[in-house]
């Protein structure tokens, strides 16, 4: 192999970790200015959060992606960190095979807002990720505080009853037919059981933000 | 369903011809479509499957199967199922051990707080002590490596609820059943390791048909009911049962003895955060006899193991008083537990430790079936101290008069750390009380407690 192809693969190699990189799923949470953080409330951002091929699969095939967010805003400085204000919110992502849209509701306090339609999944994926200002109860001034954002992202209706399904098409039925080897379908089906014991139906992700005395 | 998402299309598709082309930048509130009905609340049900999140020796993987229905009307939920169950024990053979059924409905009122009224019937196989371990802990572990850490019975019969719930996670329940208690024996049930030894024998209990009166309070008030960082976690239950049981080697039919006994349990755990990255959480476990006849074998206690004082081989009986299951003379097959009262103390703390160190792996999250899990590391260091013990006239250190307790320097102790990775754990334990026990290398999937 010459300098040049070594280079070549190097640099492939390296722009192909940089991407996966950069398509990991986050989630963050970031603080305002010093002055402001006992006026104005942290904001929640995020990235590749449904673009991932699971979750794409499942909203092409109608099951809405629901992301549920838990914001704790605690309190320290004594033995025991307390919880101080809880604040939940959700986020619906569902694909209109009518309209060929992918379409994002947001709910807060019961109040639907609709985020728009969306030719593609990136555009729905870039409204999801907009930074939001969380609706929590602002700490009181000289409290030092920290915010702790948990988010749970999941297939609606998505039932083992779906589950099984979708191993019958997708791994079962060409395995019968001879196109697959029938032990990877068994051993996938295996597997399947084993993702719902671990609780694997749900993807959780988690931020934090630095302590501060507002 | 699909009368469900063709009607919300339908309401999209207005949506969109009232506000003209798809709103790529703007926002507003949504008129046409409650989100609620998106969330579930919509969702009437239809048939279900699902795998009863366990497997063991007794039943492998029990499939339940059947019709669901909910709705609302006005305040008030209702529920409804009937399923079938048939367990995958002997390659799903067709016979009375293996098929069983559980039959429920429930109405609900209120939503924050209210009453909630209900009644069952079920053929289930139960586990004799669930407070001990997780699910997935056990179910993966007899899956893996052929090793079961639950004994099971069989109930049959119909029970009937009230409770009331609140807000603060509250919840009280009242209910009375009616119903046959059996032994069930270990089965044929695939293993991916170990398929060759013999499974642990299940043990024989007290056969017989009992009336159940029982009181249970729970509070929950945890961050989280899988990695809670605060919060009280309390179950407190008062069981009152009467039934004729059969006597040792006679079928119930034949010849019966009539049991009445009280029996309490209570199990308090809390959890508390001292810094961003820090916890100690604490667990208190007491249960047992509280008046009138022996407890059957199916209501006893036991401690030792992976989830109580893993520091000990699970139900192993060593030199000396056994204050794991109590057995006073010979080893019952199976070694049951046969402690009519029991104690457990657990503390750990925990320190979340940087994930930089495991970033290789939480790149893209290890996958497995589409689903993704990440590497959480935490430290945990932890430790134990539990016994068993009989009710009765004073007898060594085994038996003691109901008002009194055993010593502490008679407990099992135990001290131990582990690494908790998020998807599962590896922990290592010592016994403190019994220096010549080796130390025990064991994995959890969830939180010691």
């Amino acid at each position: 192999m010459s300098v040049w192809q070594r280079s070549a693969f190097i640099a492939v190699v390296l722009t192909s970790a940089t991407r996966v990189e950069a398509q990991k799923p986050q989630l963050m949470l970031s603080l305002p200015e010093p002055a402001m953080r006992a006026t104005e409330p942290p904001l929640v951002h995020s990235a590749f959060l449904i673009t991932d091929g699971a979750t794409q699969d499942l909203l092409r095939n109608g099951f809405p992606a629901h992301l549920h967010y838990k914001l704790e805003r605690w309190n320290t400085g004594g033995f025991f960190d307390d919880v101080t204000a809880i604040a939940e919110w959700d986020a619906v992502v569902r694909y209109d095979a009518l309209a060929k849209v992918f379409q994002v509701y947001r709910v807060v306090s019961g109040r639907t807002t609709s985020l728009g339609g969306f030719s593609d999944i990136s555009s729905a994926e870039a409204v999801i990720d907009t930074p939001f200002p969380a609706p929590i109860q602002l700490p009181k001034k000289g409290k030092k505080t920290y915010y702790n954002l948990v988010l749970d992202v999941e297939s609606l209706s998505l039932t083992e009853l779906d589950e099984v399904e979708r191993w019958l098409r997708g791994e079962l039925k060409p395995a019968v037919r001879g196109k697959k080897n029938p032990g990877t379908a068994v051993g996938r089906g295996v597997r399947t059981v084993m993702v719902r014991l671990l609780g694997g139906e749900k993807r959780r992700y988690e931020a934090r933000s630095g302590t501060f005395r507002p | 369903m699909k009368i469900r998402i063709a009607a919300l299309v339908a309401c999209s598709v207005m949506t969109l011809s009232q506000t003209g082309e798809a709103q790529e930048s703007s926002t507003q509130q949504d008129t046409t479509v409650d989100m609620r009905s998106i969330l579930s609340e919509e969702d009437h049900g239809g048939l279900s499957i699902t795998s009863g999140k366990t497997y063991n020796r007794v039943e492998g993987l029990p499939v339940l199967l059947g019709p669901t229905y909910k709705n609302h009307f006005g305040s008030a939920d209702l529920s409804v199922s009937a399923f079938g169950i048939l367990r995958s024990a002997e390659a799903f053979h067709w016979d009375a051990e293996n098929i069983g059924h559980k039959v429920s409905a429930e109405l609900r009122y209120g939503q924050r707080h209210g009453l909630a009224f209900g009644a069952e019937s079920f053929d289930v196989v139960a586990a004799i002590e669930p407070w001990q371990l997780t699910e997935p802990d056990a179910g993966l572990a007899a899956f893996f490596l052929k090793r079961d850490y639950f004994d099971y019975f069989g109930r049959h019969g119909a029970r009937g609820y009230l409770s009331a719930f609140t807000a603060g996670g509250a919840t009280l329940t009242a209910s009375l059943s009616d119903e046959r208690w059996s032994s069930r024996g270990e089965r044929d049930v695939i293993t991916l390791f170990r398929g060759n030894d013999d499974w642990r024998i299940n043990p024989s209990i007290d056969d017989g048909r009992v009336h159940v009166a029982d009181i249970v309070f729970d509070l929950d008030t945890r961050t989280s009911d899988i990695n809670p960082w605060a919060g009280w976690f309390i179950k407190a239950d008062y069981e009152h049962g009467s039934g004729d049981f059969g006597l040792p080697g006679f079928s119930t039919a034949l010849l019966t003895e009539h049991r009445s006994y009280g029996r309490g349990f209570l199990d308090i755990r809390r959890y508390n955060r001292i810094s961003p990255k820090r916890q100690i959480n604490g667990r208190i476990v007491l249960g047992g006899w509280l008046h009138g006849d022996e407890l059957p074998l199916e209501r006893r206690f036991s401690v030792g193991g992976i989830g109580t004082i893993p520091g000990f081989d699970f139900r192993r009986v060593g030199v000396g008083t056994d204050v794991g299951q109590c057995a006073d003379r010979v080893v019952s097959n199976g070694r049951p537990a046969l402690c009519e009262r029991v104690a457990l103390a657990q503390v750990e703390y925990r320190h979340e430790l940087p994930s930089e160190l495991f970033d290789v792996f939480n790149r893209n999250g290890i996958r497995v079936r589409g689903s993704v899990f990440r590497i959480r590391p935490t430290a945990v260091v932890f430790a134990d101290a539990g016994r068993g013990w009989l009710v009765g006239k004073r007898v060594g250190t085994l038996q003691y008069p109901s008002s009194s307790l055993p010593g502490f320097d008679s407990f099992r102790t135990d001290v131990g750390a582990g690494l908790d990775l998020g998807l599962f754990g590896l922990y290592v334990a010592k016994a403190v009380s019994s220096s010549k026990e080796p130390a025990n290398f064991f994995v959890r999937i969830r939180d010691r407690f």
